[in-house]
């Protein structure tokens, strides 16, 4: 063979690390072993640069430009929002293909699955929360790096079309994140699609607004259809189309660069590809180091806020008998729940938005402003600022906590014991409220003092703070009073009854009773807040 | 550091890469694969790359300088092949000492390794996440799980027929002197369902013929084995069947009752 | 020119990232050995929540659909329901049916499908069907719920002691077939009154302690009996199951479920302006929501009790309730 006479030309040991460098350097396409260590070493390339060789002839790197211009990869120029957009998109592609295993799309198994995933299948929480987190990330991410473009005008020719896919990959992004909110089918899921999807209903005339309801849920109302219909969205059309516009996106930027500090660039002009010489950052290994850094530092960000901070809801079973008190749409959508309160559905809900939207792609069309520097872009930067404003204080608008008010006794309670979700009481729990009856005539507070009843007092002081909150503010609720009754209907079971009496303006005296079960062992929690460890207490019987 | 200290490091700077440029010029002399423009080419641009990589300094602190300007000095190493490398690919002349110091780690390559150790790890330890996410966990009721036969003074007289529990997946048998069994519901053979025969008093296959007695044995047919059983425990007075615990039949030779049929 | 303050953020060395990588690294592993380390206790806690959760669901249709007959701490009605918060019921009832299954199976069974049936028993109402798999109004998990309710008395019925145990006798309680009548040996004051509840009520056809009551012959109903004594209706329609009539209704003690009766008569008057004692009653019998005591619940009391009684025994039961 003809290895052989090479062998004994060269001896065992020299042949052997020739090999090995042959086939490193067909792994890397182009860079050696010895070029390799220089690199890590942090040397400069040799001439030609065997380093842009992986961007010619690999396809990992093709789509990644050579080298950058020095002033595009301070951090604070792009806050690195554009890569983390892409990398939570696989982010949530992978979490979501863990989350598939153990997901049936129907109604009769959906939410046992959920159970299970939390219950029975290990590592199963934390999956799906860090697959809603990411969810809600990514639609932070992507406005803020929307935000951030608009800021810094790089929507500006040549980058014209740039934005205008940014857009589409935004309202992708949204539809994604609100698709995936109906499958667990629990009643948040359930209240909150049901909103979103009247929305298309109202779409002028009334006979389209049907049928797109009916194409959508697949019947006239939230069903298995529905269900199967949202889930193939979330997991195969959407992530399709935010794949195929995501590459169009990027090209783009590629092929423009990223835009320089507008008193680097005039507009219009082509800098990607004359950065200096000397003015240049090489992706290998330079913005290679920085990324992954950058992205690796994002992961344990995640995974921490997820271990002790971020708790994925998950509320009863979806019941389409009955609409829980406050229902609220994601709070990305709140802004859109806002404007439902205070305007026509039709108008508020479909026309707007849609204007919006179209404003929003064409803004880089209808900016005649030449320049990408702040002080000569006051109108757009003021204006820009102001829709912000807008947008927070509609959405504020949209919460629960803006003329969705139920009357004072009812939210009391739902302040108290809401119909869904936790509440001060069930947070508290079980072992830190004492059978009694608690009448807020009596000074309750100091009847039983902190440092006995930690837990009851400060349920006891809220209880009267609501009511008292509730007294000055609604002139049809005076001279207010709860009582709260706490009794034990079966072992590891308690009952809490909850009596609100007052007089109206009248001085007719009205009265409001609810009652709720707490058992021993029921765990509830909030989606923000620090999570509740104490499980992993000891028993009473293993103490 | 001092401006002193600067200068003088900068002195040093500049003559190891007048050294680095002679060497190199040796060696190109001596090995034919490197082409002559290019290395020309290194020599002019290293010196012009010390200021440019120096450039963005104006906006960094000191620190920076030194940052910057050790690549610079590491530019000119580069363009000759360290002698790692060099020595153990390429082959060529024997490092000298000199080589050696150039090609020792530095900090920098060193973390990289680290980093990239410390990431293996995490890789690891996904496979496990990833591993105990999959691996499915049976809960009590269900195959795979265990299953409760009841009490202990409550099993079936011994020379009652088998009793089939289709949950589990087997055949609930008591037998004298043993305690009861769970005969796995499916033949040896090639995985039909066998089934209880009270004339014959025996097991028998719908698909190939095999016979098995009631507790199992292989009597005849092409059957390789006894049925498989599922380990029964007393736990607490209550027998368990672990439908995930399958202990194979032994072979149809050993059968006490082979060809008894 | 002069730096902007963010400049902090332009890290430029390698170094400095390569160990911000190497930290974040670690940092990521050990959260996730933190969680490797808690999960069989999470999972744990976990499931033990959701059965709470289905539990507390299941109170809630428990008082809602079941209490009326079951009685809301389900000890059973006499007459109207047997008891489910009882010893016999969880150690004993299956085996005495012939039931094969197990006890969760049984009551779930029973919820879904009810036990629809008008013949040979001694129960004036029977039990529905619940499943809406079955015309019921309840989803599949919610049956699922209230079996998980009814089952959490387990431990409280099992601490009973025979004396307390609250079961009623029936037909085919076999393991508690006892004597019927007073010369046999063994006669259980008990069994009597049980039988002699049901009579009043208007049972047919039913057999306790082996002993076949004899179904009524034509016209020996309600009117060809005249009014029924208001001391059976209170005991027949279940009041006794939340209105305590010999203890008295004060600050320091209220009945736990429906105010105490004893003295009744007290304050009757004064619980709603312009209504005298008798008005009041009257009116919380017929119409129980039109008042509703401080701190109680309203909805829990049936609302047809005007059908349940002639006009005559309201009144004669009112009465009996202030004079008492």
């Amino acid at each position: 063979m003809a290895v052989q006479p090479e062998v004994e030309k060269k001896g065992l040991w020299r042949s052997f690390t020739e090999g090995a460098d042959d086939i490193f350097t067909r792994i890397t396409a182009g860079i050696s072993a010895g070029e390799f260590r220089r690199m890590l070493r942090g040397e400069p390339p040799g001439r030609p640069n065997p380093r842009l060789k992986p961007h010619s002839e690999a396809f990992l790197l093709h789509i990644k430009p050579t080298y950058y211009h020095e002033s595009v990869t301070r951090f604070t120029h792009t806050f690195r929002l554009g890569i983390l957009s892409t990398y939570l998109f696989l982010f949530e592609t992978i979490t979501g293909i863990f989350l598939m295993i153990w997901y049936t799309p129907s109604p009769d198994q959906a939410y046992a699955d959920m159970i299970a995933i939390l219950s029975n299948v290990p590592y199963g929480q934390f999956m799906r929360d860090l697959h809603r987190l990411g969810a809600e990330m990514m639609v932070a991410i992507v406005t803020l790096h929307m935000v951030r473009t608009y800021l810094t005008g790089s929507y500006k020719p040549p980058r014209q079309f740039t934005w205008f896919t940014g857009v589409i990959l935004l309202v992708v992004t949204l539809f994604l994140s609100f698709s995936g909110y109906l499958l667990p089918w629990d009643q948040l899921a359930f209240w909150a699609v049901t909103i979103g999807t009247s929305m298309a209903e109202a779409v002028p005339p009334k006979i389209v607004g049907e049928t797109v309801n009916l194409l959508a849920r697949g019947a006239p109302d939230i069903s298995a259809n529905g269900l199967l219909r949202f889930y193939l969205l979330h997991v195969l059309f959407l992530p399709l189309v935010l794949f195929l516009f995501f590459f169009v996106h990027y090209y783009k930027v590629v092929h423009f660069g990223i835009s320089l500090p507008a008193s680097e660039e005039e507009v219009g002009q082509d800098t990607a590809n004359k950065v200096p010489a000397d003015k240049r950052v090489y992706f290998l290994p330079d913005v290679l180091i920085d990324e992954t850094a950058v992205l690796i530092a994002f992961t344990t960000l995640m995974i921490f806020l997820v271990t002790f901070f971020f708790s994925a809801p998950l509320e009863s079973i979806a019941n389409p008998q009955s609409t829980p008190l406050h229902t609220v749409a994601p709070w990305y959508f709140y802004w859109l729940q806002g404007m439902l309160k205070i305007a026509d559905k039709t108008f508020a809900g479909v026309i707007l938005p849609g204007v919006l939207l179209v404003l929003l792609m064409a803004i880089p069309y209808l900016d005649p402003n030449p320049s990408r520097r702040v002080r000569d872009r006051r109108v757009a930067i003021i204006s820009g600022i102001v829709a912000g404003v807008v947008m927070i204080i509609l959405s504020w608008m949209g919460t629960p906590q803006y003329a969705a008010q139920a009357a004072p006794p009812v939210e009391v309670v739902q302040e108290m014991m809401p119909e869904e979700g936790a509440g001060i009481v069930r947070e508290i729990g079980y072992d830190e409220i004492p059978n009694g009856v608690y009448d807020t005539r009596n000074d309750l507070p100091a009847m039983y003092p902190e440092e006995e009843y930690p837990g009851m007092h400060e349920i006891l002081v809220e209880f009267e703070d609501n009511i008292k909150y509730w007294d000055k503010r609604d002139s049809d609720f005076n001279e207010a009073y709860g009582v709260l009754t706490v009794s034990q209907e079966q072992p590891n079971l308690k009952r809490l009854d909850w009596d609100i009496r007052w007089l109206d303006a009248e001085g007719v005296e009205g009265s409001f009773q609810r009652s709720f079960w707490l058992h021993k062992d029921s765990l509830y929690w909030e989606e923000y807040g620090l999570k509740d460890f104490g499980y992993l207490m000891p028993t009473e019987e293993e103490q | 550091m001092s401006d002193d200290e600067r200068a003088q490091r900068l002195a040093e700077l500049k003559r190891k890469m007048q050294e680095s440029a002679k060497a190199k010029k040796a060696q190109q002399s001596a090995t034919e694969t490197v082409s002559k423009p290019a290395v020309e080419k290194v020599k002019d641009t290293s010196s012009a790359e010390v200021t440019a990589s120096a450039a963005p300094a104006t906006e960094t602190p000191a620190a920076v300088v030194v940052e910057t300007a050790k690549p610079a000095a590491a530019s000119v190493a580069a363009a000759e092949p360290s002698p790692v490398t060099a020595s153990a690919f390429k082959g060529g002349r024997e490092p000298t000492p000199d080589d050696r110091a150039k090609s020792q780690m530095n900090r920098r390559e060193f973390l990289t390794y680290a980093w990239g150790a410390a990431l293996g790890l995490a890789v690891l330890q996904t496979a496990a996440v990833s591993f105990f996410f999959m691996y499915p966990r049976f809960k009590a009721g269900e195959f795979g799980g265990a299953f409760f036969m009841g009490p202990e003074t409550a099993v079936p007289p011994t020379d009652a027929p088998p009793q089939n529990e289709p949950d589990g997946k087997f055949w609930w048998v008591n037998v004298e002197e043993e305690g009861p069994h769970a005969i796995y519901v499916v033949c040896t053979h090639l995985g039909c369902l066998y089934k209880w025969v009270d004339e014959n008093y025996r097991f028998e296959c719908p698909c190939h013929g095999s016979k098995f007695t009631r507790e199992g044995f292989y009597i005849e047919g092409p059957a390789p084995r006894s049925l498989d059983q599922f380990e029964v425990t007393l736990v607490d007075g209550t027998y368990v069947v672990d439908t995930g615990a399958k202990t194979l039949g032994s072979p149809a030779d050993e059968s006490p009752f082979k060809g008894t049929g | 020119m002069r730096k902007p303050w963010y400049s902090i953020f332009y890290v430029k060395s390698p170094i400095a990232k390569i160990g911000l990588g190497i930290l974040a690294v670690l940092a990521g592993i050990v959260l996730v050995l933190f969680l490797m380390a808690t999960e069989n206790k999470r999972m744990d806690a976990q499931t033990a929540s959701w059965e709470g959760r289905s539990i507390e669901k299941g109170a809630s249709l428990f008082i809602a659909n079941c209490a009326s007959c079951h009685g809301l701490d389900g000890k059973g009605l006499p007459v109207v329901a047997p008891a489910l918060n009882s010893r016999y019921f969880f150690s004993q009832r299956i085996d005495d049916v012939g039931f094969t299954g197990s006890l969760k199976q049984y009551v779930k069974g029973t919820i879904h499908s009810g036990r629809p049936s008008k013949v040979s028993t001694q129960w004036v109402n029977i039990m529905p069907t619940w499943s809406n798999q079955v015309g019921g109004p309840l989803r599949e998990d919610q049956v699922d719920q209230l079996v998980d309710f009814v089952l959490n008395w387990e431990e409280e019925a099992m601490a009973q002691t025979p004396e307390e145990d609250p079961w009623q006798f029936f037909q085919d309680s076999l393991s508690k077939q006892l004597p019927y009548s007073p010369d046999e040996p063994g006669y259980d004051e008990k069994v009597a009154e049980a039988i002699a509840a049901a009579e009043a009520a208007g049972a047919v056809g039913y057999e306790i302690g082996g002993v076949a009551a004899e179904a009524p012959t034509e016209g020996e109903g309600d009117a060809a009996a005249g009014p029924r004594a208001p001391e059976d209706l209170f005991a027949s329609l279940g009041c006794a199951g939340c209105h305590n009539i010999n203890a008295d209704q004060t600050d320091e003690s209220k009945g736990p479920v429906g105010p105490n009766l004893g003295n009744l008569a007290d304050h009757a008057g004064s619980r709603v302006d312009g209504e005298d004692a008798e008005t009041y009653v009257h009116q919380s019998i017929v119409d129980p929501g039109a008042f509703v005591v401080p701190g109680y619940m309203n909805g829990v009391m049936p609302q047809n009790f005007a059908d349940q009684m002639s006009e005559d025994e309201i009144q004669g039961l009112v009465e009996w309730l202030l004079s008492h």
